[in-house]
């Protein structure tokens, strides 16, 4: 498994641009998430005021649902990354360490897929 | 990690060091970094629960109404601000701006201020200062 993190015998390969890469997709999906972030938030002040139906109707909407999976999925990503670093930071047992990251990984895919579902739900009830 | 390190004794040094305000800003970074996190968790649910589950939903607005819901919800959009202004300046030093000692102190507090300022703007434009929010006060 290549974790790119850590050091290993090969550690010559590991200091390829692997490294860039994520460092990049940190500072990409954030400059991403600043406008969508600035939405949400100005979303999520109001939105708690409203009833299920006008919430769906509104959610459902492609102007509002296609940001609001767009931040989900960047953030998603982001915090992946985030939380690798945190990860490699504190926890060293290697089999724990393997089992938070799978734990991690597919919380945040579940999150984005169970999100993804239910904008398309309120999508389809919109229409 | 051999067998003996894990009983070797440490001396304190989190519990005594005075972290300056820039590692006390490093650390909320990825703090706030673990609240959003967890929050994402939450905005799946709330959008679950808005399509499927309308008691469930119904719960969750009142929930979110109450003064303890506003203080977790504003909580969670100030971490979501700080963690943005803080990021923001992550990519000003990995321009190579902002290194020296003066610039790192005046920068902390332009930060910190920053991310307030915002957080206030947000509040009052999403309880009716102006009408851009785009969603209908009740």
């Amino acid at each position: 498994m290549n974790d790119h993190h850590t050091v290993s015998a090969d550690s010559g390969r590991m200091a390829d641009h692997q490294a860039t890469r994520v460092w990049l997709s940190e500072r990409i999906t954030g400059l991403a998430l600043i406008p969508l972030s600035l939405w949400l938030a100005a979303q999520l002040g109001t939105l708690h005021r409203l009833g299920q139906i006008e919430f769906a109707q509104f959610m459902g909407q492609p102007a509002h649902a296609l940001p609001m999976l767009a931040f989900l999925a960047l953030s998603a990503y982001h915090a992946w990354l985030g939380l690798e670093c945190i990860l490699d930071d504190y926890v060293h047992h290697p089999l724990i360490k393997r089992a938070s990251r799978l734990a991690i990984a597919l919380t945040l895919i579940g999150v984005v897929a169970v999100s993804a579902f239910a904008l398309f739900t309120m999508a389809q009830a919109a229409t | 990690m051999t067998h003996g390190m894990k009983t070797r004794p440490l001396s304190p040094h989190l519990q005594v060091y005075r972290l300056p305000l820039t590692a006390l800003l490093s650390i909320s970074h990825r703090i706030t970094g673990v609240l959003l996190a967890m929050g994402l968790l939450l905005l799946g649910g709330w959008l679950l629960a808005a399509s499927v589950n309308t008691e469930g939903f119904a719960l969750i607005q009142s929930a979110l109404g109450s003064l303890p819901g506003q203080v977790v919800l504003w909580g969670w959009i100030y971490s979501l601000v700080f963690h943005a202004c803080h990021g923001i300046r992550h990519i000003v030093w990995d321009l190579g701006h902002g290194l020296e000692r003066d610039r790192l102190m005046r920068h902390n507090l332009v930060e910190l201020m920053a991310s307030v300022v915002l957080t206030g703007i947000l509040f009052a434009v999403t309880h009716g200062a102006t009408d851009w929010s785009g969603s209908t006060p009740s």
